[in-house]
């Protein structure tokens, strides 16, 4: 039994266009016919489109929790229209007769469950590693390093002071070569850099005005410090897997994310990073636009409610495919996963699932992430910092904590913990996080005491503070967001 | 363990990094720091691990030096971070909270990002995201609070406004500091929308900033800090004060504000702008003051005014006082005690004669308009009736003010059997300058008018209501007014579509035939005008029975013709009218229509669907 209902297919669309599309083939009778399996797990239908043959279009709930869409249109956006037009004349009460399961349409499902089935084999097996073809992957990258390697120190050679919009475009356009030598993340790493010197919106129209570059060199030579820790890492790294083909990818840190590795969930879960049945709570959510990436980012801020670690899930829309790819939202509900794939990452490891089931949020949720917010800050400080001193950490990493009160000394905002040990909070979050400490002064009493303080470390190395940017407020029944 | 040496190494390096690593050769002021370095080696091993990557530094060759320098900085960058200071010396003083009482809404990123982008930046089409956020409550939320406030100084004006008047408040006292702190004296039109907000919010803790404001603002700021004085009556020698300001719209605040009171100085302050260049700027809401001296001074004036209008000699002079006393009418607008009322019924009864007197730029025809629709608005009954009764005597200017009368003071049969004739006019032949025509477009006018319950504010008659700020008498009239069933007879018998329109009547059998009619002599033409798709939305409105027919045939001509016209749109409201099974068989006939109509007629179809 199919229990869908409009808002399913709305949330299900990419984008508001694509709904009104949907519904505009049902209103205009595109449709030519609907069908539904005879267990009710599949709708089918044929749809009418510009060309001589109709688009055969379906909507599979064989697994509820990630239904499969299917469609023989061109359309790179998925779920396409068919697919939402035949659940939208579903929704609107159509009639669907029960019919055969075409035998195409049932060979690819017979094939999908087929595959889930092998995908769960192989997970157990070990995959068979092309060994020249690494090897040649791996001397590429390694031949890419050492561009990277000569760029910046070229760049340091000839000083931070020279770097000018047009040298930035300049060394933009012989680090192309880096995406050709499957170093993609080293590539944005030089970006983040270059970037800082351009214009701010990411043009080569406009040099940073004179009375701005003295703020920004401290965070380039930051960046310069971590691209020469990336050759360096990524060196030893690339080295030891050409030495050894039969090496997976580094788990243990983060470096093949950095040099760019894109992770397929099967390779987290061959190195055992899958966590099965897990619930998570978003505490924050921030959506920017990562002009080093050239993609927009939606970052999602979780506490896994059974480990009591933060951690991220990243969509990521380059701006060329932006407009087919789902943004994500803020999300109020619990999610329940059943197999949760967690990235090789430190504080707060990025994570993915395939499928979730969102379930209301009750108090043991809120009790739950208080429980596991640190209560110590002298040990959390410590944790942090020796965190940030690897010059390849996440230099923003968040963190849940409790604290006894929330005052001011001075003009500063500052939490301390039971003990008397203060922290003391900034505006400096992550790129696009609106300002928000200063909400704390618009919220009621009761909030400034013993309450859950989600934020985020910032360690600003112009003034030598470490603060934190507080992003939401965790309270025995309500998380208090402060940004998105 | 010295941190002071190691951050004078970090900025070393950071200097360095600036101006080129070519340059760190034998760099004297690393060099000065190695000594240190060593020296608070021997207690702590890192120091002497950063002196030995500064000597690397300093002796490398050009080659190899950026490569050093990174060395370096990586590794004093990696201390630093560990000494990040962190706590706040002092005693912990607990947050002056301003509790919003707000809910902490469950906005998403998706609601508020775009939201926030359309208070903090620039752009067109920002004002609607606000006012339909607004609508739907979305602004009762923390977050919200301070890029709401920082709209107030939008480029765009309206929003700036609207966010003063309607959006800020609903924050209530809690933002008072907030947008005191951002106040300036001296600032533009954000700073005069705080002023007000700010005496909205809390008037008591405000008055002292309003007087400092008067005193030494903006020009903007003072207007916005005279409004705030309206009805303070502490204010009114400064009020006083600003009625001699330079600029005239600090001038006209001020005396608008003193118009509301009877204490002596504004009084004798208000009759001296009455009687100099000020009139027009304080004429209007003089009409509101209570004051026996203000009342008195008035009529001595309109009779010096009218003696002087009639006995001078002078063309100029003569001029000028039928400018000044069609100014000083307006003190006249709303009294109701009988000298006023006589000035007015004596002005009436002497029309012919003022009728006659030239001036600058108001003559004696524009004093008669205004008196006439001063007497109608008067609400006076005898008054009113006096200008019923002349109606047919009256020149075309008057007459329509004396039909307004009519409808309020007769009874609608004998309206009707009165006035019924001028609408029905027909000339034998048109000419310019027919009297007529003009009593005719009148009645026309005005029954139109009544019959959609609302005023055009351009339209004949109520020009002159809203001249003399009474708009909202004639806007009542109109709803309030009873219209003989016969006047939707007589519109058909005049055979003019829209006054039909206006007044029909469902089961009205001569108005469904017309309308009918109408359209089918309309659908035959070869373009679309937009009388003919209003007709049958009203045909729609009154259930005729052949709205349906029509539609299709409308749709097919649509379908077969190239000019959109809006289709969808005119299409659309015909259906919102229409019954169930009529839009259902329009959706059975969509897969026949070209796919641009389907396009434009979707998002109506979709509504009206939902609708039923």
């Amino acid at each position: 039994m199919i229990s869908i209902d409009q808002s399913f297919v709305d949330a299900a669309a990419p984008n508001a266009a694509a709904i009104k599309n949907g519904r505009g083939l049902v209103l205009k009778g595109k449709f030519v016919a609907f069908h539904k399996s005879a267990d009710e797990t599949l709708l089918f239908g044929e749809c009418s489109g510009s060309g001589k043959s109709n688009y055969h279009t379906s909507c599979d709930f064989a697994r509820p929790d990630s239904p499969t869409y299917r469609c023989s249109c061109p359309s790179r956006q998925f779920p396409c229209k068919h697919s939402l037009g035949l659940m939208y004349a579903f929704v609107d009460g159509k009639t669907f007769t029960t019919a055969d399961v075409p035998a195409d349409l049932a060979e690819k499902r017979e094939k999908l469950s087929a595959r889930k089935e092998k995908q769960q084999d192989t997970a157990a097996k070990p995959k068979q590693v092309n060994k020249a073809a690494l090897a040649k992957k791996v001397k590429a990258q390694l031949d890419g390093l050492d561009l990277l390697e000569n760029l910046t120190h070229d760049l340091v050679r000839t000083g931070m002071g020279n770097t000018n919009a047009k040298t930035a475009l300049q060394i933009e356009q012989q680090a192309k070569q880096l995406g050709n030598a499957y170093l993609p993340g080293a590539q944005s790493a030089l970006y983040a850099y270059t970037k800082l010197f351009t214009a701010a919106d990411g043009s080569f129209d406009a040099d940073v005005p004179a009375n701005k570059r003295e703020a920004i060199y401290s965070e380039a030579l930051d960046h310069l410090a971590r691209l020469h820790a990336l050759i360096r890492q990524g060196r030893s790294y690339l080295q030891s897997r050409l030495d050894d083909p039969e090496l997976k990818p580094e788990t243990e840190s983060g470096i093949a994310t950095w040099l760019g590795h894109a992770w397929q969930l099967r390779e987290l879960a061959e190195a055992g990073l899958v966590e099965k049945d897990v619930e998570l709570l978003q505490l924050a959510f921030n959506s920017y636009d990562d002009m080093a990436r050239r993609e927009y980012v939606d970052t999602g801020i979780w506490m896994n409610l059974a480990s009591g670690k933060i951690q991220l899930t990243q969509t990521f829309r380059p701006y060329k495919a932006a407009k087919y790819i789902k943004s994500e939202d803020s999300f109020f509900q619990v999610a329940q996963v059943a197999e949760l794939c967690v990235y090789p990452g430190d504080v707060n490891p990025r994570v993915r699932w395939d499928s979730m089931l969102p379930r209301p949020v009750d108090k043991q949720d809120f009790a739950t992430v208080r429980q596991a917010a640190a209560d110590d800050f002298v040990k959390l400080v410590k944790e942090v910092k020796s965190h940030l001193k690897a010059p390849l950490a996440d230099k923003r990493p968040v963190y849940a904590m409790n604290f006894a009160k929330l005052g001011t000394v001075g003009d500063d905002y500052v939490i301390e913990d039971k003990n008397g040990e203060r922290l003391v909070l900034t505006e400096i979050g992550a790129a696009e996080e609106p300002p928000s400490r200063y909400l704390l002064g618009l919220l009621p009493k009761e909030l400034h005491e013993k309450q859950t303080l989600v934020g985020r470390f910032y360690h600003d190395l112009d003034s030598g503070k470490l603060q934190v940017k507080p992003l939401s407020i965790v309270t025995s029944d309500a998380v208090v967001r402060l940004t998105f | 363990m010295s941190i002071a040496v190691l951050n004078q190494v970090y900025d070393e390096t950071r200097r360095l990094a600036i101006a080129g690593s070519n340059l760190a050769a034998d760099d004297f002021r690393l060099k000065k720091l190695i000594p240190q370095l060593k020296k608070a080696g021997e207690k702590a091993p890192v120091f002497a691990k950063v002196g030995e990557s500064a000597e690397k530094l300093i002796n490398s060759p050009s080659k190899d030096s950026a490569n050093a320098l990174l060395d370096l900085s990586t590794l004093v960058t990696a201390i630093l971070y560990t000494q990040g200071t962190t706590g706040a010396e002092g005693k912990l003083q607990p947050i002056e909270t301003s509790d919003m009482r707000l809910p902490s809404s469950m906005a998403s990123a998706r609601v508020l990002k775009p939201l926030i982008e359309a208070l903090t930046t620039t752009g067109s089409g920002r004002l609607e995201i606000i006012r339909d956020a607004h609508e739907r409550g979305a602004f009762q939320d923390l977050r919200l609070i301070r890029p709401a406030l920082a709209a107030i100084d939008d480029v765009y004006g309206e929003i700036g406004d609207f966010m003063a008047e309607k959006v800020l408040p609903i924050y209530g006292k809690g933002i008072y500091t907030e947008i005191r702190e951002s106040f300036h004296l001296k600032g533009k039109g954000g700073d005069a929308r705080r002023l007000k907000l700010l005496h909205q919010l809390d008037p008591e803790a405000t008055g002292a900033l309003v007087e400092e404001a008067l005193e030494s603002g903006s020009k903007d700021v003072k207007v916005a800090a005279l409004a705030c004085l309206k009805g303070n009556a502490a204010a009114i020698p400064l009020l006083i004060e600003q009625t001699a300001a330079r600029a005239q719209e600090i001038r006209r605040t001020a005396l608008q504000s003193l118009a509301e009171f009877k204490d002596a100085r504004a009084v004798d302050a208000l009759i001296k702008a009455l009687g100099g260049a000020d009139l027009s700027l304080v004429s209007s809401h003089v009409s509101r003051n209570p004051s026996p001296k203000v009342l008195a001074y008035l009529l001595e004036e309109s009779n010096r005014l009218l003696e002087e209008m009639f006995s001078s000699k002078n063309k100029e002079q003569q001029g000028k006082a039928v400018s000044r006393f069609y100014e000083l009418l307006s003190c006249f607008n709303g009294r109701s005690d009988k000298k006023s009322l006589a000035v007015l019924g004596d002005c009436y009864t002497r029309r012919e004669q003022i009728g006659k007197l030239k001036g600058k730029s108001q003559d004696g025809g524009d004093v008669n308009r205004k008196v006439a629709a001063l007497m109608v608005a008067s609400g006076n009954a005898a008054l009113r009736k006096r200008l019923a009764e002349d109606a047919d005597a009256l020149a075309p200017e008057l007459f329509s003010h004396a039909f307004l009368a009519a409808i309020t003071v007769e009874k609608p049969k004998a309206v009707y059997e009165r006035f019924a004739p001028y609408l029905l006019y027909k000339p034998a032949k048109k000419k310019q300058n027919d009297p007529q025509a003009e009593r005719q477009a009148a009645v026309y006018q005005a029954l139109t008018d009544a019959a959609h319950q609302r005023v055009y504010h351009s339209s004949g008659v109520s020009r002159d209501y809203l001249e003399v700020g009474r708009y909202e008498t004639v806007h009542s009239i109109f709803q309030e007014a009873k219209l003989d069933d016969r006047w939707l007879d007589a519109a058909v018998e005049l055979g003019d579509y829209s006054l039909v329109a206006a007044l029909a009547r469902p089961k009205h059998q001569p108005t469904l035939d017309f309308l009918a009619k109408f359209f089918e002599a309309n659908l035959k033409k070869k373009d679309w005008h937009w009388e003919t798709l209003q007709s049958l939305i009203t045909m729609a409105r009154l259930g005729h029975p052949k709205t349906e027919e029509y539609l299709m045939q409308s749709l097919k001509k649509m379908a077969g013709g190239k000019g959109r016209y809006y289709g969808g749109w005119w299409l659309g409201q015909v259906m919102n009218e229409m019954p169930k099974s009529s839009v259902a068989k329009i959706e059975a006939m969509i897969p026949d229509f070209p796919e641009w109509l389907v396009d434009d007629l979707v998002p109506y179809l979709t509504e009206a669907k939902a609708k039923q």
